[in-house]
C-alpha cells in the first residue's frame, strides 16, 4: 500500500531528527453493513477507510500522528511536526533497510467481499422471520451483518516490513418484546475473524431462539433482589467477568503506570487455585485472533494465571520498554487513528472438573447469570461492574424464577479468590473491547463458574 | 463550498440519482499527556471523511470514503447507487430542502488560538504535578492530559442548499489514585472551553482531589431504599441513556413506549425538559441539523406533560408532522435523530428542604453502557458518592449498586432545586433533583 522507498525516507527522517524508534502503520479498511429492521432492508452501507499512523519514540516518550494521505511530503510534514519538540542530534547515522516478513494470514475467505448481497439479506430475513415466530410478544426485530476486510502494512526502524489481511464477520440481532406499556429487549452477536463463510454456517433458528427467549423472559421477570450472594456465571460471554475483573489489569498499559493492583504481583497467587487463565491470539478464526499484532509481531498464546498464580502480563513494544515484561504479540488498535497498546485478544478461563449441575446444586440461595451484558473496570483499584442480561434465582439447589435488572460489582482481586468451582462446559464468544487504543474485536470465554459471594444490585 | 461536494453531487445526478446529499467532515487535533514529570504522549492528527446519500426510486444508498480524489468520489457514488438496488422503498426519506447557503462563522464556537505549544505542555505537566504535590497519599496520576480539536463540517444537496459550520474546543482532565494503608481510590475529572484561556485547571485539580479523597474513606451503606441527588455530570450520564425514548425514530421503530404518551403526564408536575441549541451558557451552539434544517428550541416535557417528540424529516413525514430540526447523520451512517443541549427548568424547593434528612449524593455511576435497558427503563449501576444528613456529608459511599426504572424515576421526585447547574462539559443543565426511594445494594 505504501511505496517502500517513501517508508524508508520517512523513517530515516525521524531518526535523523534524533528519534530512537519510528514505525508506520498503513491501513485500508473496507466495511459492508446490511441492516434489516421491521422486516425490511433498512440500510446498506459500504465504504473504505484509509490512513497512515506514524509513531516516533524518544526514549519511552510516544509521539503519534496520522494522516489520510500517502504522499511523501505529507508524511515528512507529520514526522517533522511530531519530532519538533524533542529534536536532538541523531544517534543513528545510517539508513533503514527493510526485511519483508512473509504474510502468514490465518484469515482466508472462500467468499469475495460483498459478492452476494442477496445471501446477506436472506440470512437476516430468516433471523427476522424465525424470531417473530417464537412469540406473539415479539414486537420488533433488527438484524444486521457486518463484514470488514482490514489490510495492514507495517514498517519500522528496526527494519521490519510486514503485511496482513484480516477478515471479520459478525451477525448482530436484537428482539424487542412488548406487553402493553412494558417493553424489554435482548441482543445476540456471534462473530469470527473469518469471511462470509462463517455467517453461512450460523443457524438462524438458534439466533432467533436466543434473542426471543431472552427478551420475553426479561419482559416478565421480577426485579432481582439486592445483596451479597453466591453467583453462578454461565459459560461463553460470562467470561466478561474475567476480562473486566482481571484481564485489563494484566495489560502493561495499566501496569506501566502502576495503575493496576497486580503490577507487582508476578509469580504470586492472585486467584483461587482452581483458576487457570489464558489470552490466546492464535485460535483459528476466533474473533480476537491475529496473525501478527499491530506492531508486526507474530501473535501467541499467553498463560496469564496458572493454578491461581500470576504467570505473565500482556505487553506491547512500549510496555516492554517501560516494564521489562516480554512482548506477547498483544499490540492492538482500533485503526490507524490510535497508537498501539497492549490489549487482550481471546481471553478465557480454562475448563475445570465440575459439571454445571454440581455448581447449581451447591447453592441454597443465589443468582444464576445465564447470559451477561457488558461491564467496565477501574484498573487502578480493580473495581468492576457488569450487567446480567438473563438471570434466574437459585433456590435450594435448583434454578427457579427469572429476574431482571441485576448488576454484579466487586473488585478483581477479591472476586478471583472467591471462584471456588469451575465447570467443564467451555465456550468463547465475540465482543468489542474499548480502551486506550480504541474499540477492538476481542473474545471472552469460560466454563460456568461459581463465585462464593458477590454483591448483586437489583431493584427489589 | 468545497469542490468535492460539487463533484460528488454532479456524479450522483449524472449516474442516475433522483436526489442526493453529501457530508464532508475535516478536522485536526492535538493531545498531550504526562507521566513522571515528563510529556509521555504527544499526538497530532488530521482527518477527512466524505459520505454520500443517494435516493433512486425511493431507495436509499449510502457510501463513504476517506480518499477525496476524483476517482474515489465517483466510485463512492457508484457504490451508493449499486446499494439502492438491494434495499426496499422508504417513502419517508426524501431530500427536499432548498435555500440559500448557510455559513456559520459563530465566534462563540470558533476562536483563533495563539497559545504556544510550550504553554500547552506546561498545563499538561501541571495536571500531573499538582495532583502529586497537594496530597501525600497520591500514588499516581494514571489519566491526565490536554487536548484540542478543530472541525469543519460541510453539507450540500442536489437542490443547491449548502451549509458550512466549524468549531474549536479545548479540554483538560486529570485523575488521582490515592492509597492509604489498604484503602485505594481512583477518580477523574475534566473540563472544556472554546479557548485555551477558558480552561480551569485549578478547579479540575481541586475537584479531582476532593472527590477522590471522599472515596478513599468511603464504605457501603446498608442495603435499602434511599432518596438520591445526582451530581450534574452523573445525572447527565444516567438521563441521556434514556433520551432516545423521546426520539420519533425510536417510536417509529417500536423501541419507545412514548408514542402513545403525547399529551400525557409522564413526569413530576414540576419537571420541564427542553432542547435549546443556542442556550447562552451552553457549550454547543449549532446552526443546522444534518439535513440543513435550522435548529430551533423544542420543549419535550412541560410541567410533567410530554408535549413533543424530536423529529428528522423522515420521521416527520411518517407521522404527518413537521421536522423539529433534529436530524443526525455522519458521513458513514444513516439518517437518525439527535438532541443538542438539554435544559431542565429550575424548581421551587429551597436547598435546605431538598437536602433535609438522609439523602445519598451520587457523583459517580459506572456501567452506564451495560447496566441500562432503554426499552424497559431498568437501570442497575455501580455507584459512589456521599451520604448527607441535613445537607452535611456524614460518610463517603462506594461499593454499592443503585437500581431503579427511568419511567418511575422521573415521576418519583420529592423536590427540584432553584438553581440551574451545569455539567463540567456545559452540555446539560439541570437543578438538583431529589429522587425518592431508589434501591441500593450495599453492606
Amino acid at each position: 500500500m505504501l511505496n517502500e522507498a517513501i517508508a524508508k525516507k520517512v523513517i530515516d527522517c525521524a531518526l535523523s531528527l534524533g528519534a530512537d524508534f519510528a514505525d508506520l502503520f498503513i491501513e485500508r479498511n473496507r466495511t459492508l453493513s446490511v441492516n434489516l429492521k421491521s422486516s425490511k432492508v433498512d440500510q446498506i452501507t459500504d465504504g473504505i477507510d484509509f490512513g497512515i499512523g506514524l509513531r516516533v519514540l524518544f526514549g519511552t516518550k510516544v509521539l503519534y500522528g496520522y494522516t489520510n494521505s500517502p504522499a511523501e511530503d505529507e508524511l515528512i510534514r507529520v514526522i517533522r511536526l511530531l519530532c519538533a519538540p524533542d529534536q536532538r542530534t541523531p544517534v543513528f547515522s545510517g539508513s533503514t533497510s527493510f526485511r519483508t516478513e512473509g504474510r502468514v494470514s490465518r484469515s482466508a475467505s472462500h467468499s469475495p467481499f460483498g459478492s452476494d448481497l442477496e445471501a446477506r439479506i436472506r440470512l437476516l430475513r430468516k433471523i427476522d422471520e424465525s424470531t417473530r415466530k417464537q412469540s406473539r410478544e415479539i414486537s420488533q426485530v433488527s438484524a444486521h451483518s457486518l463484514e470488514r476486510h482490514q489490510e495492514i502494512e507495517l514498517f519500522n526502524s528496526h527494519g521490519l516490513h510486514a503485511t496482513d489481511l484480516r477478515l471479520y464477520t459478525r451477525i448482530g440481532s436484537e428482539a424487542v418484546a412488548t406487553d402493553g406499556d412494558q417493553k424489554d429487549s435482548a441482543f445476540y452477536g456471534p462473530g469470527a475473524a473469518l469471511g462470509w463463510e462463517y455467517a453461512e454456517k450460523l443457524d438462524p433458528e438458534f439466533i432467533a431462539n436466543e434473542i426471543a427467549r431472552r427478551a420475553v423472559t426479561s419482559l416478565h421477570a421480577e426485579p432481582c433482589p439486592a445483596g451479597s450472594m453466591p453467583v453462578v456465571i454461565d459459560h461463553a460471554f460470562g467470561g466478561v467477568i474475567f476480562h473486566e475483573a482481571c484481564g485489563h489489569l494484566l495489560e502493561t498499559t495499566s501496569v506501566e503506570k502502576k495503575a493496576s493492583v497486580f503490577w507487582d504481583k508476578k509469580g504470586e497467587p492472585i486467584a483461587h487455585s482452581a483458576v487457570n487463565a489464558v489470552d490466546d491470539g492464535t485460535i483459528p478464526g476466533a474473533w480476537g485472533s491475529l496473525s501478527i499484532d499491530d506492531e508486526g509481531m507474530p501473535t501467541q498464546r499467553t498463560q496469564l494465571i496458572k493454578n491461581g498464580r500470576l504467570e505473565n502480563f500482556m505487553a506491547d513494544y512500549v510496555g516492554n520498554l517501560k516494564t521489562g515484561h516480554p512482548r506477547t504479540g498483544s499490540a492492538r488498535r482500533q485503526s490507524y487513528r490510535f497508537a498501539p497498546a497492549s490489549r487482550m485478544r481471546n481471553t478465557f478461563i480454562e475448563p475445570g472438573p465440575h459439571r454445571f449441575e454440581e455448581l447449581i446444586a451447591s447453592i441454597d440461595r443465589g443468582l444464576y447469570a445465564r447470559s451477561m451484558g457488558g461491564g467496565s473496570v477501574k484498573t487502578g483499584t480493580g473495581e468492576f461492574n457488569f450487567a446480567v442480561q438473563e438471570g434466574y434465582l437459585i433456590e435450594n439447589g435448583k434454578i427457579t424464577r427469572p429476574v431482571k435488572g441485576a448488576t454484579l460489582i466487586g473488585t478483581g482481586p477479591e472476586t478471583l479468590k472467591r471462584i471456588s468451582m469451575v465447570a467443564d462446559n467451555f465456550e468463547i464468544m465475540a465482543g468489542m473491547c474499548g480502551s486506550v487504543s480504541g474499540s477492538i474485536p476481542a473474545s471472552v470465554g469460560q466454563p460456568a463458574l461459581k463465585v462464593d459471594e458477590i454483591l448483586v444490585g437489583g431493584a427489589k | 463550498m468545497r469542490p468535492e461536494i460539487e463533484s460528488t453531487l454532479e456524479w450522483a445526478k449524472k449516474l442516475g440519482a433522483d436526489q442526493s446529499d453529501v457530508i464532508l467532515n475535516e478536522g485536526n487535533a492535538l493531545s498531550l499527556s504526562a507521566q513522571q514529570g515528563r510529556i509521555e504522549t504527544y499526538k497530532v492528527t488530521s482527518s477527512r471523511l466524505i459520505g454520500v446519500r443517494v435516493i433512486r426510486d425511493q431507495r436509499v444508498g449510502i457510501s463513504y470514503s476517506e480518499d477525496l480524489s476524483l476517482d474515489s468520489l465517483r466510485s463512492m457514488v457508484e457504490s451508493a447507487l449499486r446499494l439502492t438496488r438491494a434495499v426496499e422503498r422508504d417513502e419517508s426519506q426524501s431530500i427536499t430542502l432548498s435555500g440559500e447557503s448557510l455559513v456559520d462563522t459563530n465566534q462563540k464556537t470558533y476562536r483563533e488560538d495563539s497559545t504556544s505549544l510550550e504553554e500547552k505542555i506546561r498545563l499538561t505537566l501541571r495536571l500531573e504535578e499538582e495532583i502529586k504535590q497537594r496530597d501525600r497519599r497520591v500514588q499516581g496520576v494514571p489519566y491526565n492530559g490536554y487536548s484540542e480539536g478543530e472541525s469543519h463540517s460541510y453539507y450540500g444537496n442536489h437542490l443547491g442548499l449548502r451549509v458550512y459550520e466549524r468549531e474549536k474546543s479545548f479540554n483538560c482532565y486529570t485523575s488521582a489514585l490515592l492509597k492509604d494503608g489498604d484503602k485505594q481510590a481512583l477518580f477523574y475529572r475534566g473540563g472544556n472551553g472554546r479557548t485555551f484561556q477558558e480552561l480551569d485547571p485549578e478547579t479540575t485539580i481541586a475537584e479531582t482531589l476532593q472527590l477522590t479523597g471522599t472515596l478513599l474513606d468511603a464504605r457501603p451503606v446498608p442495603t435499602g431504599k434511599y432518596d438520591v441527588i445526582f451530581e450534574p455530570d452523573c445525572f447527565q450520564g444516567l438521563f441521556t441513556c434514556f433520551t432516545g425514548l423521546f426520539s420519533a425514530k425510536a417510536v417509529k421503530d417500536g423501541y419507545s413506549r412514548f408514542g402513545n404518551s403525547l399529551g400525557e403526564i409522564i413526569a413530576h408536575p414540576e419537571l420541564s425538559l427542553r432542547d435549546l441549541p443556542r442556550f447562552e451558557r451552553g457549550f454547543h451552539h449549532v446552526l443546522t441539523d444534518a439535513e440543513g434544517v435550522k435548529k430551533t428550541d423544542l420543549t419535550l416535557i412541560d410541567q410533567g406533560r410530554l408535549v413533543s417528540l424530536y423529529h428528522n424529516s423522515a420521521t416527520a413525514r411518517h407521522f404527518g408532522t413537521g421536522t423539529t430540526g433534529h436530524a443526525s447523520r455522519s458521513p458513514k451512517g444513516q439518517l437518525g435523530t439527535a438532541l443538542t443541549q438539554l435544559v431542565m427548568d429550575p424548581g421551587t424547593t429551597p436547598d435546605n428542604r431538598l437536602r433535609s434528612g438522609k439523602v445519598l449524593r451520587i457523583f459517580a455511576l459506572d456501567g452506564l453502557h451495560a447496566g441500562v435497558n432503554s426499552s424497559s427503563g431498568a437501570f442497575s449501576l455501580a455507584a459512589s458518592g456521599e451520604l448527607l444528613e441535613d445537607g452535611v456529608p456524614i460518610q463517603g459511599v462506594k461499593g454499592i449498586t443503585l437500581s431503579g426504572n427511568f419511567f418511575d424515576l422521573i415521576r418519583n421526585v420529592s423536590g427540584i432545586g432553584q438553581t440551574l447547574l451545569a455539567t463540567t462539559g456545559k452540555g446539560f443543565f439541570a437543578p438538583e433533583i431529589r429522587f425518592s426511594e431508589l434501591q441500593v445494594a450495599g453492606s
